[in-house]
């Protein structure tokens, strides 16, 4: 009962931030490779269209493209699904043939429908997020039911197949375009913004971009930015905010790796600033700022402060770039541009690192710790584990005990007074003894 | 262990920059024009033809669309259909065009599979005009991911055509 109550306190960010912990390990070394990816790019030293950069980024780019099927297996354990149905169902999502066809329908201007009559939007699941979490949760709300329903003789055969058929069609048809439904209104009031108050589109970017890129939304931005940059030259919409918002990221992770206390957490938070640095940023969102919560207010306030800077001084990405400190060569079309686009970044990473000082945070436990660092858990806390599991065995069998104590009392009543009652019955016992107890049970 | 760990990063890195330079055979590919003309036969890629026949202007709902007719020829080895082939995507003005095909007559001839060695005709595909003034740019490209020139390798660029209203 206690758990219940405690799975219902569970806030979106609670949820999305379990779903996350035990696969950031996976993010944080992908992230790491684009970074050195980029840095490689950058250096002259591998070549954009080598074998070697497409391995490269292959290594750091399969997680985040198959990043659903990860989410899939993780959400599965947090809504109690069926972990590996809950894969097929984002390996069907991301299967080449399918996704081939939305690209192309896309193109045409083609309208998909399911037997000629059920429309399916279009939508972009390859690397998506919100999608495949809400299509696992409409899983284990189906499977409960199939398995009500399904007699037990045909459970192997109709379970998986319904299961299968009624999240994938559902996901395609209602729950995966919701992302791009959200997104879609956000460009439409983006691009409002940006023809009347242009300034504040980084402000609003740079401060609500860990929700864009929950939602996935921020995909719905990529053809603002590449209609400014065909058209201007230059983006002044997405690229300067999204900045703001990674450096912000990383001040939350460089001052969680100065103030925590767990040497594992120190270190993953310190990998994640760094490559927050290099606009991956979501080892720090997921690992750091939604789990804490606090920080990921600070990175709202820094990114937003940061993206207010970027606004009022109107700097311009002249090129299509992760955005992170090595697309500063994008920003260095004139010098003025370039120191701006510099003060953002730090004006984003100190005022978020100084929030997340103040503020403070709750220092995650050590299971979570070692959840998110992939690391084994320690002796000393194995054994502290080891502890409270003997502690709550012995609490268990004396609980055992007592019950078997009270059960013997109660069987013994009841056998007095079955007993009595036989004896009564069979004129053994005297019937004064029992008018000469009652007077006793009124006083 | 540590020591390990820095030798096998070292190995990691080395490797990886040490692969990019040594490709040395020598490979060639097709290699696509950059622009081409209206009736002109397109070779996008190294199994796709491309010929554009007609661009006309239509209306429907108060709004102005392009439609542009073409032939495609399948030169490769299978039976094949244009989705799997290549992509026609339109500009104006440097704004890409939504595709529409509320104004082509037999939208099903894009998914329609053609033998090897066949041509497909009368195939189109419809975009909303921006303006009726500016002359449309129209990016055609193939299904190769990239192109090797001078034995060296380049990312694949789609052929662009610019096409003036009627």
């Amino acid at each position: 009962m206690a758990a219940t109550q405690k799975e219902k306190k569970m806030g979106v960010f609670d949820i999305i931030g379990g779903i996350f912990k035990p696969i950031l390990i996976v993010i944080i070394g992908a992230g790491v490779l684009q970074a050195v990816r980029d840095v490689l790019v950058q250096v002259g030293a591998i070549s954009k269209v080598s074998s070697s950069y497409i391995f490269l980024d292959g290594l750091g780019n399969a997680v985040f493209y198959f990043l659903p099927i990860f989410l899939a297996i993780a959400s599965a354990q947090v809504f109690k699904a069926t972990p590996f149905l809950a894969a097929a169902t984002a390996a069907f999502l991301l299967y080449p043939n399918i996704v081939n066809m939305y690209e192309w329908a896309n193109n045409v201007g083609w309208n998909l429908t399911l037997f000629g009559a059920i429309p399916i939007t279009y939508a972009k699941y390859p690397s998506s997020v919100l999608p495949i979490i809400l299509i696992v949760f409409v899983q284990s709300k189906v499977e409960p039911l199939l398995k009500k329903i399904i007699p037990d003789l045909l459970m192997s055969i109709l379970f998986p197949v319904l299961t299968l058929f009624i999240t994938c069609i559902s996901g395609i048809i209602i729950l995966g375009p919701i992302g791009t439904w959200i997104g879609d209104a956000l460009a439409a009031g983006i691009t409002w913004l940006n023809n009347t108050v242009s300034w504040l589109v980084p402000t609003v970017v740079g401060a609500l971009s860990p929700f864009l890129v929950i939602t996935g939304s921020h995909y719905s931005l990529f053809p603002v930015a590449t209609q400014n940059l065909a058209q201007l030259g230059y983006d002044t919409v997405l690229i300067p905010g999204m900045m703001a918002s990674n450096m912000a990221l990383a001040g939350v992770s460089f001052a969680i790796a100065i103030r925590s206390k767990q040497k594992m957490y120190k270190s993953y938070s310190a990998s994640a600033g760094i490559t927050s640095f290099f606009g991956i940023s979501q080892s720090s969102l997921y690992g750091n700022a939604i789990p804490l919560k606090k920080p990921l207010y600070a990175s709202i306030i820094g990114g937003g402060i940061g993206g207010f800077y970027a606004g009022i001084t109107a700097i311009k990405a002249r090129s299509f770039v992760t955005p992170g400190l090595l697309a500063l060569v994008g920003f260095s079309s004139d010098t003025g541009n370039l120191i701006n686009s510099i003060i953002t970044c730090v004006i984003s990473f100190a005022a978020t690192f100084a929030l997340t000082i103040i503020m403070g945070f709750e220092e995650p436990d050590a299971n979570t710790v070692a959840e998110l660092t992939g690391q084994a858990v320690s002796e000393k806390e194995t054994a502290e584990m080891q502890k409270a599991a003997e502690e709550a065995r012995d609490a268990a069998s004396e609980a055992e005990v007592t019950a078997a104590e009270i059960g013997y009392e109660a069987d013994k009543v009841t056998i007095t007074s079955g007993a009595t009652q036989l004896g009564q019955n069979l004129g053994l016992t005297e019937k004064e003894e029992q008018s000469a107890d009652k007077p006793d049970a009124k006083e | 262990m540590k020591k390990f760990s820095i030798l096998l990063t070292v190995i990691l890195l080395f490797s990886l920059v040490g692969c990019s330079k040594s490709e040395k055979k020598e490979f060639t590919s097709h290699i696509p024009p950059k622009t081409a003309e209206v009736g002109e036969d397109i070779q996008i890629d190294e199994t796709n033809h491309i010929k554009i026949t007609d661009v006309s202007v239509k209306e429907s709902e108060d709004s102005k669309f392009v439609v542009i007719t073409y032939d495609w020829t399948n030169d490769s080895k299978k039976a094949t259909t244009s989705d799997k082939s290549f992509t026609i995507t339109a500009k104006q003005d440097d704004v890409g065009l939504t595709p529409d095909l509320k104004v082509v007559e037999d939208k099903k001839k894009l998914v329609t599979q053609i033998d090897e060695g066949d041509t497909l005709s009368g195939m189109e595909q419809g975009f909303a005009l921006r303006n009726e003034e500016s002359p449309v740019v129209l990016s055609i490209k193939g299904s190769m991911f990239s192109v090797f020139i001078d034995g060296k390798p380049q990312s694949a660029y789609p052929v662009e055509v610019t096409v003036e209203l009627p």
